[in-house]
């Protein structure tokens, strides 16, 4: 089972990046200005008496050795606890599993309108290479790629929203609060997809097996689809799994903007409460979903390329 | 080897299966303008013989075979001019599905590099069977069934396993018997394999020249292969044509070409072979100088500035293609005969075209 074996390989150096990721969250607390105490009670009311923060300490474990208390994090992390937040008190897990259906609706939807939309503007930008609808294309995607996120935003919720009133301007609950925000941040994952796509459908119509294909009288959309697509697509593949990680990031922007309650909106409302569990709860949610899916990624790769099963 | 060499039935109509006359190929130099990379190649091909086709890269061979199986426009280029008759149609004023219909069945292809020329992420099978199933009416199973039939005729060991093997599996030698497989697959009546062995160990090209002359020449089938190895060309063909800067320069039976090579650039090609015999520290003679680049003079004879011959004429009139004295199907384009003992002398009625 040489795909068993190339998954097995790739979950064992995840576990270096896992490390990595846990000892910076873990070290959040301790990177921001001030007391870490003093942090964590800053929301409390009134004076804090020495004798409560010593207490909190304890409470915390913030007096034993910086070694076990990372342990006790990443124990309880492993557990699924990543603590409470200082506000309300709230687990800060229960809140990440709260707000995560509306932002994988969102991250999804996003990543679907990336996919769909880069992959056919590229496949036809490289059919009409050189000519208009590759031209318009390219300068399309890289206009896209230069605009700041929250400017289309507000663009989009002007335009669509308040003056043709086609979609809600914010919340989030049926499709229609879901197609703008989600077009706004797949449009702009797309103009890297279609580039990339086109240059590597490009690349692959000129590789020797396609001209081989119609020697062998095989009809030109199924060279099209089949042998170039399904070759130029690996590279795409991997682009997809690191969009998802900007999708996911974006989501920050994105929900702030259209005031849609979700995992980024919880981020963005913790570092301004300076809610460190919660900050630093989020933070490593979000890292651990971006490993798992390009482990995913990675995974997929090995199905579509044969010789990378052999490589691991 | 103990199979018999059958030579199939000559069928009505023309004596060629293959009758490529006045072929001009052009590719797009930038914006409208072409330039032409061959001029008036003519090539025929009768039923159940090898056509070697023989010159140095970019000489035309591989454009003119492109231009045959309407390759060219997807590589840029085009066919200005000529006729392709095959089978009595003419392959050049075909439309592009119905000589898809030809391509991959009537005609097989076999390309110069087994690394490239298979699709990496397909196996084998789905690319045989792909195919055999654009060709013929076979169900998926029995497609299968052939496939493997076929991978056992071209002598590919442990074939059920290597079937559903991907192309990075298989060494040069094994991947070129599959494509060879492949140029059999649909019953052809040509195959067109260019540069088959360029790619291969020299241990195996010999191998997979043999398959392909034993398992054509059992069924009757009529090869074209393009070399610009001498080599290969002369242990295959019935029949040469020798290439230069797009033209057909030299053209005969084998024994003709290579006994008595009538063009100065044949001669030159056939000295720089290494003799086995002879002595070794002998430099190899080598034509001097390059080939002209495409698209440049049109007058006289393209050869002139690398050939020892060379005199005022040869720059302002070009040879034509035009036989030679005393021998039938011997053409070459020169303006002088070339004696067996190096000499030579110039040939009447040889009337420049250009």
């Amino acid at each position: 089972m040489p795909l068993m074996r190339f998954l097995g390989a790739r979950l064992v150096s995840v576990i270096p990046v896992m490390l990595g990721v846990s000892m910076l969250t873990f070290g959040l607390l301790y990177l921001m200005p001030g007391d870490p105490v003093l942090l964590l009670v800053s929301g409390v009311e009134g004076d804090v008496a020495s004798e409560q923060i010593q207490q909190i300490r304890e409470e915390f474990g913030l007096d034993d050795p910086l070694p076990m208390q990372y342990v006790s994090f990443v124990g309880a992390a492993l557990t699924g606890d990543l603590g409470r937040s200082i506000h309300q008190g709230h687990e800060v897990t229960g809140l990440i599993l709260e707000a995560l259906p509306n932002t994988l609706e969102l991250t999804g939807m996003a990543l679907l309108i990336a996919a769909l939309v880069g992959i056919s503007t590229g496949v036809i930008a490289s059919l009409f290479h050189g000519r208009w609808p590759d031209r318009v294309s390219m300068f399309g995607s890289l206009l896209w790629l230069s605009m700041p996120e929250f400017w289309m935003a507000i663009v989009a919720i002007m335009v669509f929203a308040s003056w043709l009133g086609w979609f809600p301007v914010f919340g989030a609950g049926g499709i229609e609060f879901l197609i703008l925000p989600a077009t706004i941040l797949g449009l702009r994952s797309a103009a890297a997809i279609a580039r990339l796509t086109r240059s590597s459908m490009l690349e692959v119509t000129h590789a020797q097996y396609i001209m081989t294909a119609r020697a062998r009288g095989i009809g030109e959309p199924k060279i099209l689809w089949v042998h170039a697509l399904r070759n130029a697509i690996i590279p795409i593949v991997t682009l997809l799994g690191l969009q998802l990680g900007y999708l996911l990031g974006s989501t920050v922007v994105v929900e702030v903007v259209f005031s849609r309650p979700g995992v980024g909106s919880l981020l963005i409302d913790a570092v301004l409460d300076k809610d460190v569990p919660v900050i630093r709860g989020t933070v490593l949610f979000l890292a651990v979903i971006y490993v798992l899916v390009n482990l995913i990624v990675d995974a997929t790769y090995g199905l579509l390329d044969p010789r990378i099963r052999e490589a691991a | 080897m103990t199979t018999t060499v059958s030579t199939p039935p000559v069928q009505e109509g023309s004596e060629f299966l293959l009758d490529v006359q006045d072929l001009r190929a052009e590719f797009r130099a930038g914006g409208n303008r072409w330039v032409p990379v061959t001029h008036d190649v003519s090539l025929s091909v009768r039923r159940g013989e090898v056509l070697g086709v023989v010159g140095e890269s970019g000489s035309g061979k591989s454009v003119s075979m492109a231009s045959v199986l309407g390759l060219m426009p997807y590589q840029g280029g085009r066919v200005a001019q000529g006729r392709a008759i095959f089978d009595g149609r003419d392959l050049l004023t075909l439309k592009e599905r119905e000589l898809r219909q030809i391509r991959g069945s009537k005609i097989g292809v076999i390309f110069q590099d087994p690394m490239t020329s298979l699709n990496p992420v397909r196996s084998i099978q789905r690319q045989m069977v792909e195919t055999l199933r654009a060709h013929t009416s076979l169900t998926s199973a029995e497609a299968k069934e052939r496939a493997l039939e076929l991978l056992r005729l071209v002598r590919i060991p442990d074939a059920a396993r290597r079937l559903r093997a991907y192309p990075h599996e298989l060494s040069g030698g094994m991947r070129q018997r599959v494509m060879i497989a492949i140029a059999l697959s649909c019953e052809p009546e040509l195959i067109i394999a260019d540069e088959p062995t360029t790619a291969l160990d020299v241990t195996v090209q010999a191998d997979v020249l043999a398959l392909l002359r034993q398992r054509t020449r059992e069924r009757g089938v009529s090869v074209v292969i393009i070399s610009h190895d001498v080599g290969v060309i002369a242990s295959l063909a019935d029949r040469i044509a020798v290439m230069y800067a797009g033209r057909v320069v030299e053209s005969g039976s084998a024994r003709q070409v290579l006994g008595h090579p009538q063009h100065p650039y044949t001669l030159g090609l056939l000295e720089s072979i290494p003799g086995v015999k002879g002595p070794r520290t002998e430099r190899l003679p080598s034509i001097p100088g390059l080939p002209p680049r495409p698209g440049g003079d049109e007058m006289g004879c393209s050869f002139r500035d690398r050939c020892r011959f060379a005199v005022s004429r040869c720059a302002t009139e070009r040879p034509a293609l035009a036989e030679v004295g005393g021998e039938p199907q011997h053409r070459a384009a020169c303006h002088f005969a070339i004696s067996d003992d190096g000499r030579v002398v110039p040939r009447e009625g040889v009337v420049g075209d250009a």
